[in-house]
């Protein structure tokens, strides 16, 4: 069977390809193409608005119609029906992807084309291509970014909050070095590894190794949805592609072998404490999952058990061993020289040896609240709660203790004060527990 | 000789858990192919979660459900194959016609690009549908997009399908026309699990009623002219006074349940030749009988029933 025998596409593509918006959108790129003719503009002018208009299509646009193409079948109420079908996850993660975005690629690609015509007049060919590459990567990123964060949150009906988020967070970034690369010095470098990459050929090829990522994460989130099991397995995986991606800008640079090794230990701890936390916030904080692990555990079905673990906890669980293997790792090298890669952070910022490990707990202490308080048969109280939750303890509760010098009781410096902050996070996250232990039993039949 | 019924659902020990709250608790059953079982039971019952779980949707806690010989929880997708499911809220895409709706249902349910035409047609035939194949379902009435909705559930022959309150919102003649559509589909083969509050449309095709209250089920039986060799309620209805006494002594074995003088309730044999004989006895003793009827328990009267016994 051919792709384009995909069920989903073929449904999308009845929606989206309709004979009229075929006509339609050649019809007024074509104007805008006229109109710009008509104004004698250059060809580096005609390059750059084919490039907005590609952008607008299929970056906000497109972020839009990807997460709507989930959010839209809750609000039909036909999710149900997709799950019920036998199509695989492969198939109907790639016909949502590819069948929802199908118009606005049609007018992209159109733009694309403009903007190669015009473009060979002000770049070289190399770089018209490179340029090729990173917008149509960019696309697929945000794209699949914007269904992947939909798919996190299934039960949500609208498709604001990832849409919002990609919008904030890349798309509009993204948007802004497109320019950038039109204009800035193509001889511009970058280190990786200690080789010397072209900064526009290694942009298009990262983009497209994140958009794979981002497919890959939008197939996995698509089996969950299908009762096709999965484990964590493969979003450790993108955690350690992350640490060894970030890890390249350093080493191979001057730093002696133990080092480097200590970096790159100590940016996974980062890595997977920041990729935990983040899938923490998304993920479904199903209560009674926690139940069923603990059935499964004690009938000793360990696969089972791995299959309803959540991916923060796996990745919580690697970034706390890597923060464990850091202390005696940060203590026996000197972290001066990869310190030095955080000094935009804070001047004063120091890895210590118990830095990651503060960090670690701090991000702990607050999972452990966001899922206790999720114990609840209200999900709108449990969102409330957590609001406020951050409120203090991230500015409130600072704020006032710091009129009497003693903010670091809630919110140490994990990089000035180490050892204050494992103490007071360690306490902070004994009590949490605590706290959610007494929820768990409050949940009656569920948390019997 | 009769041949034993061979089940086509299983369900045993099946515990299904919200935050707080055991929707399912140790539910137990188990559904015979060409049946027509109704589902009933007060609102929060758990009549919804129950197929739901019977569909592969929402993973139990506890429990075991066998659909055809599969084990739901260890091949759900092997289940979709096999079952058809009608939601409460019947999902259709409004955009699309009602032909492309039942082909994508097709396709996404495996069945071949070259076969899907044919099987769209079927459906519809079926369902009754065929001169709304080209309408969009949103211009359609609430009626036919049910049908619709059906024709997309059984569009590739399930063995089993579960609708859940298939009737909620309908009018008398939708009604009886999807009734009538129910006992089609069980005479081509299908097993039907309905869930429904309206009972007296259930009473039209059910062949089997499953009562659950509370999560638990609190009964489950045949109903209509599947009572047969069972003790039936008789009624007994005197043009004029009788006293009890002589009604006794007309037929001292009979099991009377209640008498006022004009009317006396019996529990007696489902057996003709019996009835004709106490018929004659009564009428031989001088009774003024006038009426002599087997008094049939409809569905709303059994429900109420169990759900007023012992919990």
């Amino acid at each position: 069977m051919s792709f384009l025998d995909n069920p989903e596409l073929r449904r999308l593509a009845w929606l989206e390809m309709t004979p009229v918006r075929l006509v339609v959108m050649p019809v007024v790129l074509g104007l805008l193409l006229l109109l710009g003719v008509l104004n004698e503009a250059g060809s580096s002018i005609m390059a750059s608005g084919a490039l907005a208009v590609y952008l607008l299509l299929t970056h906000f646009w497109g972020l839009r119609q990807a997460a709507e193409s989930v959010a839209e079948e809750f609000r039909a109420r036909t999710w149900d029906l997709q799950r019920m079908s036998v199509s695989s996850p492969r198939d109907l993660a790639l016909g949502k992807l590819i069948g929802a975005n199908l118009f606005t690629w049609y007018g992209g690609l159109m733009c694309l084309i403009v903007f190669a015509f015009f473009a060979r007049h002000e770049m070289s060919t190399v770089r018209v291509v490179s340029v090729l590459l990173f917008v149509l990567g960019s696309a697929t990123l945000l794209q699949g970014a914007a269904l992947f964060l939909t798919l996190l949150s299934p039960g949500a009906r609208s498709f604001r909050t990832p849409y919002l988020l990609i919008l904030g967070v890349i798309a509009i970034p993204t948007a802004g070095s497109v320019f950038s690369m039109l204009t800035e010095d193509h001889a511009r470098a970058l280190t990786w590894y200690g080789w010397s990459w072209p900064t526009l050929q290694f942009a298009a090829i990262s983009v497209w190794l994140y958009a794979l990522w981002a497919v890959l994460g939008v197939i996995r989130l698509m089996a969950g949805q299908l009762q096709v099991r999965t484990t964590p397995a493969v979003f450790c995986a993108f955690l350690l592609f992350v640490t060894l991606y970030a890890s390249g800008f350093v080493i191979g640079r001057d730093i002696p072998p133990l080092s480097a090794l200590v970096f790159v230990l100590m940016t996974g701890a980062l890595v997977f404490a920041a990729g935990g936390y983040l899938a923490a916030w998304f993920e479904s904080r199903d209560a009674l999952r926690y139940k069923r692990i603990g059935l499964a555990y004690g009938a000793g079905r360990m696969q089972r058990v791995l299959e309803e673990l959540p991916s923060w906890s796996a990745a919580l669980a690697i970034a706390a061993a890597l923060a464990v293997l850091l202390v005696p790792g940060l203590t026996v090298v000197s972290a001066r020289p990869v310190s030095a890669v955080f000094a935009w952070v804070d001047e004063a910022s120091r890895f210590g040896p118990l830095t990651p490990l503060a960090l670690v707990l701090l991000a702990l202490r607050d999972i452990a609240f966001v899922q206790g308080v999720s114990f609840t048969r209200s999900a709108k109280r449990a969102d409330l709660a957590i609001a406020v939750y951050l409120l203090l303890v991230y500015l409130l509760l600072p704020a006032l203790l710091s009129v009497f010098g003693a903010n670091s009781l809630i919110l140490p410096n994990a990089f000035t004060q180490p050892v204050v902050a494992v103490v007071v996070f360690g306490i902070h996250l004994a009590a949490v527990l605590g706290w959610v232990r007494l929820r768990w039993r409050g949940l009656g039949p569920a948390g019997a | 000789m009769p041949t034993a019924a061979v089940p086509v659902i299983e369900v045993s020990d099946l515990v299904y858990e919200y935050p707080g709250f055991r929707a399912l608790d140790q539910v137990g059953f188990r559904i015979d192919s060409g049946s027509i079982t109704a589902l009933v039971g007060p609102n929060g019952a758990g009549k919804t979660t129950l197929l739901r779980c019977i569909s592969a949707l929402e993973i139990p806690m506890a429990g075991r459900i066998v659909l055809a010989g599969i084990d739901v929880a260890e091949a759900p997708r092997e289940c979709h194959r096999r079952i058809g499911h009608l939601s409460d809220f019947f999902g259709l895409y409004d955009d699309l016609t009602v032909r492309q709706c039942l082909t994508h249902a097709a396709r996404a349910h495996g069945i071949m690009p070259n076969a899907a035409a044919a099987a769209v047609e079927q459906a519809a035939r079926g369902t009754g549908i065929t001169e709304k194949l080209d309408a969009l379902p949103k211009n359609l009435s609430r009626g036919q997009r049910q049908r619709v909705a059906i024709a997309q559930a059984i569009i590739h022959r399930p063995d089993v399908l579960l609708l859940d309150e298939p009737a909620s919102g309908l009018d008398p003649e939708a009604r009886h026309a999807l009734s009538q559509l129910f006992l089609k589909l069980r005479d081509e083969g299908m097993t039907l699990l309905v869930s429904s509050h309206i009972l007296a449309e259930l009473e039209d095709y059910s062949t089997h009623m499953l009562v659950l209250r509370a999560g638990r089920v609190v009964e489950h039986r045949p109903i209509g002219h599947a009572q047969a060799n069972s003790t039936q309620v008789m009624l007994l209805r005197f043009s004029s006074m009788v006293e009890r006494a002589a009604l006794t002594a007309a037929a001292p074995a009979l099991a009377i349940q209640s008498h006022d003088g004009h009317i006396a309730r019996f529990s007696f044999p489902d057996d003709d030749g019996a009835r004709a004989q106490l018929l004659a006895s009564l009428t031989g003793a001088g009774l003024p009988v006038c009426e002599f009827a087997i008094e049939r328990q409809n569905m709303q009267d059994a429900y109420l029933a169990t759900l007023k016994g012992p919990t």
